[in-house]
């Protein structure tokens, strides 16, 4: 602590051998700094209030899908795109700004000070701002700021219906993209179901259900094959106990042979008609006619025949117990009748489990290749169905932006309203001289104080012995004090009067400079 | 720190150059003296012998109330600030004079009084060197005006102009001649002598080295202190100094530039003994317990402030 004021008095001593140049420093930077602060021009500000809907404004940059930015980049945005250059050009214009402007270069400083001059503001109200403007003098100032909201009244207008028909177009355009998208697929579709027609079952099934429902019927088709072949084994069965029931009284029926009637009709048939013949014959010719003769001759034969015949058949139905005849039982004949009809249905049950048995058959060969042929069928679906919605949707969007465009137009300058007029402040609103004067007079201090340790440090010389010894690394014998005299003193104290009236006058003029400005700005009030 | 490895890097060095340069061990200092008083009998050729002072030399009155007002110490004057620094500054040099320093100088009781530029006091100071030096007990004093080219001693004694030490070197006259012995008692005045064109090369010359070697071995206990030009003016400076034994560079506080210094330092580096002294400085630019302690302005051990000068 102890070395580190010593430093720090030793610097103070150095820079006091070059105070008179801080002094000249010091001086120097204050008047310069009070000249300009003086001669800086005033600046008034006019200022409106706007309602502007941000969003209409701003969609087209956002298109409607972006994140909403912050409110802050919302104004930055907003400003960008209300103060463009086309805006300023027909500002500068209306306004008068360029009577002066002879070349281009000076048009282009006038537009862009403008741009720098112009600022828009968001207040603490959603979409509420204030168009202001820093011009010379309050006059040019809300000249320029009433010129700035006419232009965006106007522009609005035309804005909006060009906001619209850009929409459109663009959904349109849109729109038939889609109709194409959709055509196509459905055209695709159509293609795949004329290639699989077959698989393509009425009621929709797919085909693994389908072949479900076949074994199905299989399996039931088989089921009634057995139960017919059961009930027919069972008929069978019952006749055949009926039977060796009446095969057991046959025997005792031999004598019955002769009363069994065995018929033969033919022969009958023919016989009779032969005797019929004869009789006629008869009626013409005698015995001895030929024809008679061998009538009576083919009469004996057929009846020799018919005498053959019946034996053999009277033994065939001895052999065979079967009850051919009228004279077999009622119970026979029942049982005969229901076993033929299980025979018949046996046969048809066959019949169907064959055919339904190829069936499964060949929808068991299809199914492999099915489930590509399905899944292709599902995303022609799919996509057919996609393209249809957004297609839709399309449409609806086409006729809401249609809707809305008009409602746009028709309600007028929705986008854009002036709420308070543009009013100029009649005081001059920057600089602030007197903080600027009191930045100036700190300013002009510190360059004074400044100068001078620049000046000690730039050619330093030695203070004391042990600075002396510090640097040469030498030993020092000791130090003689200065002799000062009395007129020298005198002559020191004079200089030192003097360099305190120096600065006390920088000091004085600064705070007296102060004081003035002060008493101005409050009086202009 | 680095200051305490320097001074004893100094010692060293200097202890290496010495015995490179033909030392005088301690065991020696004896033999200067026993050739003293033969040699004043042999006479040697170039430079004239120095006789007994009191019969040949002139004698000259200082104004010695003159002198304390201008500011420069006299034997009569009470104690003050000025001449307790001096004595604070003699002290080294005398103990290295005598051979009781840190280590043996050749012609250890040749000093020069010099400086980087001119201005900064080196007449001031040899001449309250000298003053200093003349109340001591033990030894004489000599005071040589070496700065030929702008010879101010016998401006500042108030003396007339008169003949010295380039007239000696001239071969003209006797050092015995040109001496001029003071009303103090112990101090010996050799002026710059008779102005001539070619002074510097003069004190360059081997006359002037012999004469230095002449003057440093005849009376042991005599200090010569030469008052000599600045180092960064002329060259002669540096030549004067390698034959010195102590060189005293007087920097004057507050206005020489540190880079001069250096330089100065730099001209005389193969010098083994050189010491700095700091001139004018203001108040509290000493030892931070300066001078200033005990010796204020009104308090103190008494001392009367009404006729020494004012502190500065």
């Amino acid at each position: 602590m102890d070395q580190l004021l010593s430093q720090v008095l030793s610097m103070l001593r150095r820079t006091w051998k070059y105070r008179w140049a801080g002094l000249a420093a010091a001086w120097i930077a204050g008047l310069v700094g009070a000249v300009v602060v003086l001669a800086m021009p005033d600046r008034y500000e006019a200022s409106a209030r706007i309602y502007v809907d941000t969003q209409s404004i701003l969609k087209p940059l956002m298109s409607g899908l972006a994140v909403q930015p912050n409110v802050e980049q919302q104004v930055v945005m907003l400003s960008r795109t209300l103060i463009s250059r086309p805006n300023l050009e027909k500002l500068v214009r209306m306004a008068d700004l360029d009577l002066k402007n002879q070349t281009k270069a000076e048009q282009e400083a006038t537009i862009d000070k403008l741009q720098k001059a112009l600022s828009i503001q968001s207040t603490s109200r959603d979409n509420l701002y204030t168009l202001s403007y820093r011009g010379e003098d309050p006059e040019t100032a809300k000249r320029v700021v009433q010129a700035l909201v006419s232009i965006f009244v106007e522009s609005s207008l035309g804005a909006s219906r060009k906001d619209t028909a850009t929409a459109t177009t663009f959904i349109n355009e849109q729109i038939k993209a889609y109709e194409a998208k959709l055509e196509e697929a459905e055209a695709r579709l159509k293609e795949f179901r004329l290639r699989n027609i077959q698989t393509m079952a009425a009621d929709g099934k797919d085909s693994a259900s389908r072949l479900a429902e076949m074994s199905s019927q299989l399996e039931r088709a088989r089921l009634e094959l057995r139960e017919a072949v059961n009930a027919r084994d069972a008929a069978k069965a019952q006749l055949q106990a009926e039977r060796t029931q009446a095969g057991n009284t046959t025997t005792q029926s031999l004598l019955q042979e002769s009363s069994l009637s065995v018929a033969t009709p033919e022969l009958d048939a023919r016989i009779d008609g032969l005797k019929r013949n004869l009789d006629g014959l008869l009626q013409r010719f005698t015995e001895q006619h030929p024809d008679i003769v061998a009538t009576r001759r083919l009469i004996k034969d057929l009846e020799e025949q018919k005498r053959k015949e019946v034996a053999e058949l009277r033994k065939a139905a001895m052999a065979a117990p079967v009850g051919t005849g009228p004279n077999a039982s009622l119970a026979q004949q029942e049982l005969a009748r229901m076993l033929a009809a299980a025979e018949v249905q046996v046969a048809g049950l066959r019949a169907r489990v064959d055919e339904y048995s190829s069936r499964y058959a060949q929808a068991l060969a299809a199914v492999k290749t099915a489930p590509q042929l399905e899944a292709e069928a599902a995303q022609l679906n799919r996509d057919y169905a996609i393209h249809k919605k957004n297609y839709e949707d399309l449409v609806a969007r086409r006729e809401s932006a249609t809707i809305s465009g008009e409602l746009d137009v028709a309600s007028g300058v929705a986008d854009f309203r002036l709420i308070d007029p543009p009013r100029a402040s009649p005081k001059p609103v920057a600089p602030n001289r007197l903080l600027l004067l009191a930045g100036v007079f700190v300013v002009a201090l510190g360059a004074g104080l400044f100068t001078a340790f620049a000046a000690s440090q730039l050619r330093p010389v030695f203070h004391d012995a042990a600075e002396l010894r510090l640097r040469t690394e030498l030993p020092v014998l000791g130090v003689v004090s200065a002799l000062v005299a009395d007129v020298d003193k005198r002559r020191e104290r004079l200089d030192t009067i003097r360099f305190l009236a120096g600065s006390g006058s920088l000091v004085g003029v600064f705070i007296v400079g102060l004081a003035v400005m002060a008493y101005m700005m409050s009086r202009q009030v | 720190m680095s200051m305490g490895s320097s001074l004893i890097e100094q010692a060293a060095q200097r202890l290496e150059q010495l015995r490179q340069a033909g030392v005088q061990l301690p065991d020696e200092a004896a033999a200067p003296h026993a050739e003293a008083a033969p040699r004043e009998v042999v006479a040697p050729k170039v430079v004239s012998v120095e006789r007994e002072p009191q019969f040949h030399s002139k004698r000259v009155d200082l104004d010695l109330e003159a002198l304390a007002v201008q500011g420069f110490l006299t034997p009569q004057a009470p104690r003050s600030q000025l001449a307790d620094q001096y004595r604070v500054i003699k002290r080294p040099l005398i103990k290295n004079a005598v051979g009781k320093g840190a280590s043996t100088i050749n012609h250890a009781n040749l000093i020069m009084v010099t400086s980087a530029l001119p201005g900064e006091g080196k007449s001031f100071s040899s001449l309250n060197l000298a003053m200093s030096i003349a109340a001591e007990l033990d030894h004489t004093v000599m005071l040589v005006d070496a700065d030929v080219a702008r010879p101010s001693v016998l401006r500042m004694l108030g003396l007339p102009p008169g003949p010295g030490l380039l007239d000696v070197l001239e071969n003209s006259v006797d050092m015995a001649d040109v001496l001029l012995r003071t009303n103090i008692d112990k101090l010996t005045i050799l002026p710059s002598g008779t102005p001539h064109p070619k002074a510097t090369e003069l004190l360059a010359s081997d006359a002037m080295s012999n004469l230095l070697d002449d003057m440093a071995r005849r009376y042991p206990d005599r200090i010569i202190i030469f008052d000599s030009p600045p180092l960064l003016l002329t060259t002669e400076a540096r030549v004067l100094a390698s034959h010195m034994g102590q060189i005293v560079v007087v920097v004057e506080a507050d206005r020489t530039l540190q880079s001069a210094v250096q330089q100065a330092i730099g001209t005389i580096e193969h010098c083994p003994v050189k010491m700095l002294l700091l001139n004018r400085a203001r108040s509290n630019a000493g030892a931070p317990y300066g001078y200033g302690y005990g010796y204020g302005q009104a308090h103190g051990y008494g001392y009367g402030h009404e006729d020494a000068p004012s502190k500065g």
